[in-house]
């Protein structure tokens, strides 16, 4: 054999191994037998033609062609039909306090059935629970818990809510929409914990149904959102607006990640926003980052710049104003702003003492936004 | 410098034999600082280790079946620029290594998957392995083309710098400043022996490149990591030491992986109380890794206890002083607190004292260095060194949320592991940090039970609080946790040190982040019968080798089959002797170093020994090929550390003396009917590649290490078969 020849050959073997290997892969990594997905038809979208439909949920807005998936990998063009693949089908359920979600002023001291299904429309460097975000509805092992079921067992665990929580419940929005609707009927609220990637038809429409609902404000500059989150700013904010404006209860989370948005002059200009757009009664929470999934090694969020933070929001004239994922830190508990007066006490999880008389401070009888009964 | 080309080595001065010895010391040296490098830039774990190896070797192998252009008389002109082109190109590869996250637009401490490892892996294995690997074929031709001699040379090159690397630099100064040193080295001695006339710009620019990594070495890692404030770094010998301060929040990283952060207690309060709790009589603890951690403090929360602190390297503690305000570190001088800083297992195999409690505050295991912490040999350890009712505990990264299979199985081989040695169930606490316990007596995670004796003994405590363990301990949590893990550990693999299974589902997990084919790829292998992988391939090459028998019975090229075969044998043999010493007598820095020279001193008297003789005996081949059956029989009983430590340097001489007498042989064979110099040398380096990923990366966690050695026996005895039958060896 001479070199042209071994060349040849060797290139022929590269190409062959190189084109057939992944897909012998993919086929061979195939979960084994057929996946227990649903087959519901999903809503906002529109058909187009050839097949090809536009998911109207998100602002991505993705046009699929038929066999395809959206950007969330939970939804499916099937022969222009557009379905969701996770109705009915949680893979996290537990019951956890509501201050872990967090919400501070809705129902203290009581837990909330949280759940979730697999996917999600964003890509957080930083997610929490990427396991069940950022993989296919086929990627993890779900089970059947349809709205009923998921309304029942809230009942049945003592939880006066349900959490939409962990992925990102945009995504199983008719799960979640339909499992609000029967569980109002049973007197268990609903509360969305959501990244406000959600276009503003479906958003009214859930506000309908939902009773809370806390956004992860993640940044306050496009460029974060790019660069870490694989989303946009501005439809979080819209979301944040409509949100405000509607009888939900609003409260805002603002993950604190050390170099990527702790920015003085960021934090401040969101607290101002957040004040003109949504007004200063809704809570807002700035959480501690701790390493997480892309971005293990970036360094917890010292406490001082959470103080800052929070000192710089109180100064735009926000009420409530708190520190999250340090436990047993002041800021964790409520003030009146009338005056000044400990509300709630908290420790961590654990309420320490309510000092609320029909939703207004016991010592001066101001008036404390929230959802208490 | 004298050239004679009458093809008699005699008549070579020294030299003309300094090149051939500088390329070993160049490459070796070279290889060293980029895996250091590597390894701090991209985590490394056994993957990309496995992968950057190989890289460097299948690109070496390529580039020494370049053979020099026709023509070319003198190949001292292009031996210059190619060394001082080399010199150049590590320069900017350890630079390109540096800025490798910037160039991909990520953060400093930033995940990267396979791939870009791969990536980087490959191009620097292109630009840097490939030209070293054609130096080869060239210093053949300036030494008469007896590539024997070559070989000799240039392994013995290889041997010097590991030790001079390793026990001179290393220990001594930044990995910048050492490859300063080699690099700057390299260039004055390919002055001084090739005296070139032309290509002073090359060797200019080789000289000058080596001053500027040494000067910008503090710079370069400032401005890498920044948006991060990097306040203070160190190479130590196990790795890459760099302290990051942002307002009062402390981060030291070893290779990329956060040691702690201060102040956060909730690591160090994972680490230490849920096991401290179980007891009301903790009087001795032993505490692995964590000394710097804030552990300490925690666990002197106890009254009455005493600790014993292992630390393997004493930089931590020391830049852990020189950082945090002094009260962080004031426990470390408390009487009752003892630091000893050596290898943890080693340290517990030799103690005499009992323990009622051992803390591990180590990483998961992602490497086999680590994976020794988690295996059933060190449980057995733990349990004759624990007290009776003492209990054991660690710490695993996992979901809080939702337990996957991926994750079920990780933890499952763990937990069956431990179950194993310590009959009563361990137990699990959920959580972000997964809380392993493991003892001969009754444990609780009863969150009231913990949380009514933190308050007894009046525990200042901030995450495992009576506050936070309700949530933390909530039934339906622990439950799905605990069924998860008895379904996934129904497969029932148990981590050994030789069979390093949790590894290979950690390195599942750690591929599944990534949004690439890494996990399939992994999963796939993972589901592959063993029969399959190991054996299947055996049937295959036994069918290849016929083939081959009957169609090169005529042809010298049958000679290049035993070459592969040592290649492939030798780098795998390396790599499991390694891992077995380490696990048998302890991580000790400077001994693997010791270990791979031991195998290149071998490597250079066989090579020595073969060419001594002009022809080789009609024997020869088939004993030296024997030889290694043999040697491979004994390293299997040799596995589990009989003989004691001299044994794997014996057995490393062993093989490396066959090795190089049968390379020598072989390729003299070969040489007569195919006169191209780094045929041979390109066979072995590319079967090398073959066994350093295979092995590294798959094999060796999913089968283990002796069931690997036991193939790789047969397969020699079908290489001895092949020598055997073939005419062309008669």
């Amino acid at each position: 054999m001479n070199r042209r020849s071994f060349l040849r050959r060797a290139a022929g073997a590269g190409l062959a191994v190189g084109t057939g290997l992944p897909a012998l892969c993919a086929r061979l990594a195939a979960q084994p037998g057929r996946p227990n997905l649903s087959r519901v038809e999903a809503r906002y979208y529109v058909k187009l033609p050839d097949r090809e439909i536009e998911c109207r949920l998100c602002p991505r807005l993705c046009r699929l062609g038929d066999k395809e998936r959206g950007y969330c990998g939970v939804r499916e063009n099937q022969g222009g039909v557009y379905y969701t693949l996770v109705y009915g089908k949680a893979c996290s359920l537990n019951v956890d306090p509501i201050e872990k979600k967090p919400f501070f002023h809705v129902l203290p001291g009581t837990t909330a059935l949280s759940m979730a299904t697999a996917g999600c429309n964003v890509n957080c460097k930083f997610c929490q629970n990427w396991e069940i975000s950022q993989v296919r509805a086929e990627q993890v092992e779900h089970f059947d818990l349809p709205p009923e079921a998921a309304a029942a067992k809230a009942v049945s665990s003592g939880c006066p809510s349900i959490a939409y929580t962990y992925s990102e419940p945009t995504v199983f929005f008719e799960y979640m929409y339909d499992t609000a609707l029967l569980a109002r009927r049973r007197g268990v609220r609903s509360l969305v914990v959501t990244g406000g990637h959600i276009n503003p038809e479906p958003l009214a429409d859930l506000l309908a149904v939902v009773d809370a609902v806390k956004v992860d404000l993640k940044g306050f500059t496009e460029g974060f959102y790019k660069a870490y989150v694989r989303g946009a700013l501005k439809p979080v904010l819209e979301a944040i607006r409509t949100v405000a404006k509607s009888e939900a209860w609003l409260e805002i989370v603002y993950l604190v990640i050390p170099t990527l948005n702790d920015r003085p002059e960021d934090i401040r200009e969101m607290a101002r926003w957040v004040g003109n757009e949504a007004g200063v009664d809704v809570p807002l929470h700035f959480s501690r980052f701790h390493p997480m999934y892309l971005v293990k090694n970036l360094p917890p969020t010292p406490l001082s710049t959470l103080e800052a933070a929070r000192e710089t929001a109180l100064g735009q004239g926000l009420r409530f104003v708190y520190i999250g994922n340090v436990p047993g830190h002041e800021a964790e508990s409520t003030y009146c702003p009338g005056c000044g007066q400990a509300v709630i006490k908290r420790i961590g999880y654990s309420i320490e003492a309510v000092r609320l008389k029909k939703g207004k401070c016991a010592s001066c009888g101001t008036a404390i936004p929230g959802i208490w009964a | 410098m004298r050239i004679v080309r009458d093809g008699d080595p005699r008549h070579l001065g020294l030299s003309a034999r300094l090149p051939a010895f500088l390329l070993g010391f160049m490459a070796a040296s070279f290889q060293i600082y980029l895996l250091r490098e590597f390894s701090a830039e991209f985590s490394g774990n056994e993957l990309t280790f496995g992968f950057v190896l190989g890289a460097w070797l299948l690109w070496g192998g390529l580039g020494s079946l370049v053979r020099p252009r026709r023509g070319a008389v003198r190949p001292e002109p292009r031996l210059a620029r190619l060394y001082g082109g080399a010199v150049i190109l590590f320069c900017g590869g350890l630079a390109l290594l540096r800025f490798s996250h910037k160039l991909m637009g990520i953060l400093p401490a930033e995940a990267t998957g396979l791939v870009p490892a791969l990536g980087f892996a490959l191009v620097l294995g292109l630009f840097l392995s490939f030209p070293l690997g054609h130096a080869f074929v060239l210093n053949a031709g300036l030494l008469g083309d007896d590539v024997g001699l070559v070989y000799i040379l240039e392994s013995a090159g290889a041997a010097a710098a590991g030790l001079v690397v390793h026990f001179l630099l290393i220990p001594r100064m930044s990995n910048w400043l050492g490859a300063a040193i080699v690099g700057g080295g390299a260039a004055i001695v390919t002055l001084i022996a090739l005296r070139p006339s032309r290509s002073k710009a090359i060797l200019a620019a080789a000289l000058i490149l080596p001053a500027g990594l040494a000067i910008s070495d503090r710079p370069a890692l400032k401005a890498a990591w920044k948006p991060l404030d990097l306040v203070d770094a160190e190479d130590t010998p196990y790795g890459k030491l760099l302290v990051i301060r942002n307002a009062e929040q402390v981060t030291l990283f070893d290779n990329g992986q956060a040691v702690f952060s201060r102040p956060d207690v909730g690591a160090a309060e994972d680490a230490v109380h849920f096991a401290m709790l179980q007891r009301d009589d903790v009087e001795r603890v032993l505490l692995v890794g964590g000394t710097a951690s804030g552990c300490v403090e925690e666990v002197l929360k106890y009254p009455g206890v005493r600790v014993d602190c292992v630390e393997l390297d004493p930089a931590v503690v020391r830049l852990a002083r020189k950082h945090l305000p002094p009260p962080a570190l004031a426990a470390l001088d408390d009487p009752r607190v003892r630091v000893f800083a050596q290898d943890g297992r080693a340290f517990l195999e030799r103690t005499a004292d009992r323990y009622d409690a051992v803390l591990l505050h180590l990483p998961d295991p992602s490497t086999a260095q680590i994976n020794r912490y988690y295996t059933r040999e060190f449980f057995a350890e733990v349990r004759k060194k624990l007290a009776p009712g003492g209990v054991l505990s660690f710490v695993l990264t996992g979901p809080e949320n939702y337990v996957s299979g991926a994750f079920s199985r990780y933890l499952a081989s763990i937990v069956w592991t431990l179950l194993d040695v310590f009959p009563p169930r361990p137990v699990v606490v959920p959580g972000a940090g997964v809380v392993v316990l493991a003892s001969d007596g009754p444990l609780s995670v009863d969150p009231e039970l913990l949380s009514a004796k933190i308050a007894r003994l009046g525990l200042e405590t901030t995450y495992v609080s009576p506050a936070m363990l309700p949530a933390r301990l909530d039934p339906g949590r622990v439950d799905r946790l605990t069924l998860a893990l008895t379904v996934a550990a129904a497969e029932g693999r148990i981590n050994r040190d030789l069979v390093p299974v949790s590894y290979y589902f950690r390195s599942l997990l750690w591929a599944g982040q990534f949004r690439g084919n890494e996990a399939r790829l992994l999963t796939v292998a993972g589901r592959i019968p063993r029969a399959w992988i190991l054996d299947a391939p055996l049937a295959l090459i036994a069918l290849a080798l016929a083939v081959l028998a009957w169609r090169l019975r005529r042809s010298a090229a049958g000679f290049l089959v035993p070459v592969a075969v040592m290649g492939i044998t030798s780098i795998v043999v390396e790599v499991a002797v390694f891992i077995a010493f380490q696990a048998n007598f302890g991580y000790v820095y400077g001994k693997i170093p010791l270990l791979l020279a031991a195998f290149m001193a071998g490597l250079v008297i066989g090579a020595v020994l073969g060419r001594q003789k002009k022809r080789p005996g009609r024997a020869d081949l088939p004993l030296v090929q024997g030889g290694f059956v043999l040697l491979l029989a004994a390293t299997l009983g040799a596995l589990p550390g009989r003989g004691g430590e001299p044994v794997p340097f014996a057995l490393l001489a062993g093989f490396g003396a066959l090795s190089g007498y049968l390379f020598v042989a072989a390729n003299r064979l070969v040489l007569r009917e195919i006169p191209h110099p780094g045929l041979g040398y390109g066979v072995d380096l590319i079967a090398s590649f073959a066994g350093a990923v295979l092995a590294s990366a798959l094999l060796i966690p999913l089968f283990g290490i002796p069931a690997l050695l036991l193939r790789l026996a047969i397969l020699n005895v079908l290489a001895l078969a092949f020598v055997l039958v073939t005419p062309s060896s008669r």
